[in-house]
């Protein structure tokens, strides 16, 4: 399936701003389920400066600095993307949780490097025995790991509320938690605190959502702002897993990773540090179109 | 003088072996201290306390913690070894700095240890001083670490042990310098005659290694130390050591990333700057890509890994510092340098492995028990010690997070003799060794910081009172030649004149600190005046009326004294006056006025003299009201204001006479002229524009707080008449206190301002100098000195009122052009949320 998106996001700022340092996350990443056709940012104003790195995660990032003074900065992404099809793996090849953990302590597994990393604490996500709890509810040790995710995505599902006043950008996930309301953000945290908490590794993704469903189904939440979900590490077998516990559902030809990470402060679409005064006004839409 | 000292039982003394007879390479030492005798050591040991007190070392009025900038009292005697077991101990040490450099270049690359299981991988991805954005910052081939800092002790079988590996930045190395200093002068006589160590070579090769880490330019690259400002806690030493490595002082704020570069903002425009040597910490580099922080530089990472720039040590050097490393150096030393660990640590279990939990469970009353990732100075627990609950406490949380405790064995450190009064006892002692990295490997400082505690547990954090400190002499075979740094290098240096290398931050901090010192003194003038006319016999309320009305506008003293009804229900000037002094509380009041004269020469520390700073201690300790435990009523107010006035006469002398004329001096100056003719205005107009005020008391009383009264007696004998007064104060330019002699100072300062060379129109600040200057040439004194029938002089008060005007105008101008900043970086990714 082949899409289109256009990410713009604009910043008004109420007074004139001299310099701004900025670094975004906006290009697609390569993968098995992704080859990027194209991909253009359009800043406005130009930047005086412009490079792109790969993180440690292997995502592209790119910085750019704005040395002209501007009331308003504008960054246009537009992305054409493939997306081949995710196969959601069989439970029957998928290893136990208590498998896991001992693959993870001592194992020869090929795909172990690239899992450890997202075995521990960052900087939005700590595990903690709350959360190991709410997981055991779907966890016990001899359930393959695949059921934790399935059911672990309806759990969230039914039990949290989905709602854009009940969190910012930077609440806790302990606070969304006990709270039992969010969006996508917080709902992936949540999900990657539970796996972590019983010690299977879980990644962040950044991506989209189509914006205008296939005929026939219902259109997604979140499908008008850049989405979230989680990748679960699922052995060697089967690799990682995405799964959407805003929309309870294994990922399909609707969801478009761009970036993944830790957890979000690792994929952080746009952020920058300005000089000036005031709040800048942030106005954000995304278009996702099948081609 | 030693014949009384006796080492603890089983611990290693370093002055004696255990039979008691001296080591031989202090016998020379302790010989020469005999021939000095005890009542010369210990009066050479208060002279030089005095001179650290001097120095300043100890003055820090704003240091959050009310802790003192000097964290230990340099003790008289220094601790000496032989060059030859240094030379050892340096060639261990030498393996660890390469160790540490391996680890960190394996981690940030290639993860081999990982990778082969020779560490946990949660060592890397699970410790809170790992951040995604330190991977691929650096090519492949790259040295993290610039310098090297090992905390070591020696343990009772005489081995050096490893207590604490510091890879961010070398804390203490200032102090090693100042104590040589302050020692190598007390005890000069026997300092001199021996061949001890010198110390300057080593910071040599730092400036070299500092030097040749500049990416672009390798001719006197621009380095710069980069400080955290006068609230970090190493600020002191920072100042100190950016002063003695030649370094200009950087606080964040005064760097910035333009066009790809990291640049200096100076008042003569932006420089670039090559290498950063940092005292902040990693994760507060870069508040875009790191955690938002004001000492950080917004986009510094990107230029790093542009390799634009140089930052030392490098960004996510601090990782190895934590005791988690501790137990797997031997297998990772053998793995990673094929070689066994030649300095081995203190013993330490990390409890994440079950095995060396139990045992530290079933033996936690002979350990201690630390953070395993976190590195702050905090002290860990003892488990002996603590009460039956909190011990229980500590176990529960060892078994639900394991991962998170290592347990050490607590060594008995050596000791070393201590003067006290009177007398020599043994102290523990801990030392900090430093290393630096060359072309031909590390090289260690022939010397080290020692610390000494009567407690040997005290020593393993930082940070604790009642320690002392101690020079370190390293006693060679014979002596060595003298090497200075100020050696010249084998490039010719040009004589420079300019000072326009000056941060646009450190302007506005000696340009407020002319504003509050010049403000400071006019309040003590005003307070002696009113002492000294209330005191006298004849005083009349009419006379220091106007005095009080003063005071009374700058919120020195209650509104209702200057209203006849209400004054006499009020409590006696007099008596509230010497509170009002002291009372911080009041905006305007001459302490808090000092205070903030005195918070921005700390800011500026690193380029005022060690006169000036002197000066203006003592200036701030007078006005310390803890200093007269009596009675404030008892104070002598006038001898007090007497002495305040003369520091701040020879603070303006020493302005005067010892700042060269660099930019620096133009903003200091600048400052006092500003606010000169803001005072002297306000006096004038509170004088005389108001009310008529012609008795000869009154006009002596406002001629002697200008401190004119001298010219004008010489001048017009003992005739008081209000036009030739105004004259005196207002356009005499032959006056150094009148405002036109200000005023033309201040226009030349503003001439002097580096300018856009292309740009023939005068500056804004030029044409409003230019108005206020020819506002006051134009007055006509005896037109000013008309009273009008209600008893005003209107043209006088116009006068003032424009004064009043433009004055602070052309500050605002002046500090919007040269000095303020923009303001804090902000951040705007809050706001983007994912849904």
């Amino acid at each position: 399936m082949k899409y289109s998106i256009h990410h713009t996001t604009v910043y008004l700022y109420n007074s004139l701003v001299s310099v701004c340092q900025n670094m975004v996350m906006l290009t697609p990443r390569k993968s098995k389920v992704l080859a990027c056709h194209s991909h253009r940012l359009n800043i406005v104003p130009t930047p005086s400066f412009s490079t792109t790195h790969l993180d440690a995660f292997d995502n592209s990032v790119m910085t750019f600095t704005v040395e002209e003074s501007h009331s308003m900065l504008t960054i246009k992404a537009i992305s054409h993307v493939e997306l081949m099809d995710w196969k959601v793996p069989h439970v029957n090849q998928c290893m136990s949780v208590r498998q896991m953990q001992q693959m993870l302590h001592n194992s020869n597994d090929p795909g172990w490097f690239d899992a450890v990393p997202f075995l521990f604490d960052s900087p939005r996500i700590t595990r903690s025995d709350e959360f190991a709890k709410f997981i055991s509810r779907v966890a016990s040790p001899d359930v393959p790991v695949l059921s934790v995710l399935e059911q672990l995505a309806s759990l969230i599902y039914r039990e949290f509320k989905y709602s854009k006043e009940a969190t910012q950008v930077d609440t806790p996930t302990e606070i969304a938690f006990q709270g039992r309301a969010g969006v996508c953000q917080d709902f992936s945290h949540i999900a990657i605190a539970c796996l972590r908490s019983v010690g299977i590794p879980a990644r962040y993704v950044s991506g989209y959502l189509r914006t205008t469903p296939a005929p026939g189904q219902p259109r997604l939440v979140g499908a008008d702002q850049s989405h979230a979900w989680v990748s679960a590490w699922c052995g060697g077998n089967l690799g990682w897993v995405d799964f959407d516990p805003t929309n309870d559902c294994f990922c399909s030809m609707n969801h478009i990773p761009i970036a993944w990470g830790r957890d979000y402060t690792d994929v952080v679409p746009i952020r920058g540090v300005f000089l000036g005064a005031g709040e800048p006004v942030l106005s954000v839409s995304v278009d996702v179109t099948s081609e | 003088m030693f014949s009384n000292y006796r080492p603890i039982q089983g611990v290693y003394d370093e002055l004696v072996h255990e039979d008691g007879t001296i080591r031989p390479i202090w016998n020379d030492v302790i010989q020469r201290l005999n021939a000095m005798g005890m009542g010369q050591l210990l009066n050479r040991r208060q002279q030089a306390l005095a001179q650290i007190a001097r120095d300043g070392v100890s003055f820090n009025p704003h240091d959050s913690e009310g802790q003192t900038s000097r964290p230990w009292l340099l003790d008289a005697l220094p601790l000496v070894l032989a060059e030859a077991e240094w030379k050892q101990v340096s060639e261990k040490l030498t393996q660890r700095a390469c160790l540490m450099e391996a680890i960190l270049a394996d981690l940030y690359g290639p993860q081999r240890l990982i990778k082969e299981r020779i560490i946990p991988p949660r060592l890397l991805f699970g410790h809170p001083a790992w951040h995604p954005a330190y991977s691929r910052l650096y090519s492949s081939v790259h040295r993290y670490l610039q310098y090297y800092v090992a905390d070591i002790a020696r343990a009772s079988d005489g081995t050096w042990r490893v207590v604490g590996d510091r890879t961010k930045s070398p804390f203490g190395l200032g102090y090693v310098l100042e104590n040589r200093i302050v020692t190598s002068r007390m005890l000069s006589p026997i300092f001199r005659k021996l061949p001890v160590r010198k110390l300057a070579p080593f910071y040599a090769l730092l400036k070299d290694e500092l030097r040749s880490l500049a990416p672009r330019t390798k001719e006197n690259p621009r380095i710069v130390l980069w400080t955290k400002g006068p609230l970090g806690r190493s600020y002191f030493e920072d100042a100190y050591l950016a002063r003695y490595l030649g370094y200009t002082l950087a606080e964040g704020g005064d760097l910035s990333r333009r066009g790809g570069v990291i640049q200096l903002k100076t008042l003569g425009g932006l420089l670039p700057v090559e290498v950063l040597f940092r005292r902040i910490d990693d994760d507060d580099c870069d508040p875009v890509e790191l955690r938002s922080s004001e000492y950080g530089v917004p986009g510094l990472l990107d230029v790093v890994r542009n390799n634009m720039v140089a930052v030392t040590n490098s960004i996510g050097s601090r990782l190895v510092e934590s005791p988690v490393f501790l137990p797997f150096l031997p297998d990772i030393c053998r793995f990673l340098l094929k070689e066994d660990l030649k300095l081995p640590s203190v013993r330490t279990w990390w409890c994440g492995d079950e095995e060396q939990k139990q045992y530290v469970i079933n033996n936690l009353d002979d350990l201690s028990v630390r953070p395993a990732f976190r590195m702050l100075d905090e002290p860990p627990f003892h488990p002996q010690s603590l009460t039956e609950e909190s011990r229980a406490e500590l176990i529960r949380k060892m078994n639900a997070a394991p991962e998170e405790y290592v347990a050490q064995e607590t060594i008995e450190r050596s000791t070393t003799p201590v003067l006290m009064e009177g007398r020599v006892e043994p102290w523990h002692l801990a030392l900090r060794t430093y290393l630096v990295s060359t072309d031909e490997g590390y090289k260690t400082l022939p010397g080290a910081l020692a610390r000494v505690s009567r407690n040997s547990e005290a020593l393993s954090y930082t940070m604790k009172s009642g320690e002392r400190s101690q020079d370190v002499w390293i006693i060679a075979k014979k002596h060595e030649n003298e090497i200075s740094l100020l050696e010249p290098s084998t490039t010719q240096v040009l004589p420079r004149r300019s000072g326009s290398e000056l941060p646009s931050r450190v302007a506005d901090n000696l340009y407020w600190l002319g504003r509050y010192i010049e403000r400071a003194e006019q309040i003590a003038r005003l307070m002696r005046a009113v002492f000294e006319t209330l005191e006298s016999e004849n005083a009349e309320e009419t006379h220091y009326r106007p005095m009080l009305r003063v005071l009374a506008e700058n919120g020195h003293i209650d509104p209702d004294y200057v209203i006849p009804e209400f004054s006499r229900r009020t409590p006696a000037v007099i008596d509230v006056l010497p509170t009002a002094m002291f009372d911080i509380q009041k905006p305007l009041g001459l302490r808090t006025t000092i205070n903030s004269a005195v918070f921005n020469a700390v800011r500026v520390r690193d380029r005022i003299s060690p006169d000036m700073w002197r000066t203006i201690d003592r200036i701030q300790q007078t006005v310390d009201p803890t200093r007269y435990d009596s009675q404030l009523r008892n104070l002598d107010v006038i001898s007090m204001l007497d002495r305040l006035l003369a520091d701040f006469a020879s603070f303006a002398g020493l302005i005067a006479e010892n700042m060269t004329r660099t930019l620096g001096w133009r903003f200091l100056d600048l400052g006092v002229r500003i606010e000169r003719s803001m005072q002297i205005n306000n006096l004038v107009r509170i004088f005389f524009a108001s009310e008529r005020n012609e008795e000869p008391a009154t006009i002596e009383a406002i001629l002697r707080i200008t401190n004119s009264l001298m010219t004008y007696r010489s001048r017009y004998l003992a005739t008081f008449q209000v036009p030739v007064v105004l004259d005196l104060l207002i356009t005499d330019v032959s006056n150094p206190r009148s405002i036109a002699f200000q005023l033309a100072q201040v226009t030349e300062h503003l001439n002097a301002m580096p300018r856009d060379e292309l740009q023939a129109l005068l500056t804004p600040e030029q044409r409003l100098g230019l108005t206020i200057a020819s506002l006051v040439k134009l007055a006509d004194i005896y037109v000013l000195a008309e009273v009008s029938r209600d008893g005003r002089r209107i043209q006088l008060e116009k006068l003032a009122k424009r004064l009043e005007e433009h004055l602070p105008k052309l500050s605002d101008a002046v500090s919007g052009r040269y000095l303020t900043h923009a303001g804090p970086p902000r951040h705007f990714s809050a706001k983007d949320k994912s849904t």
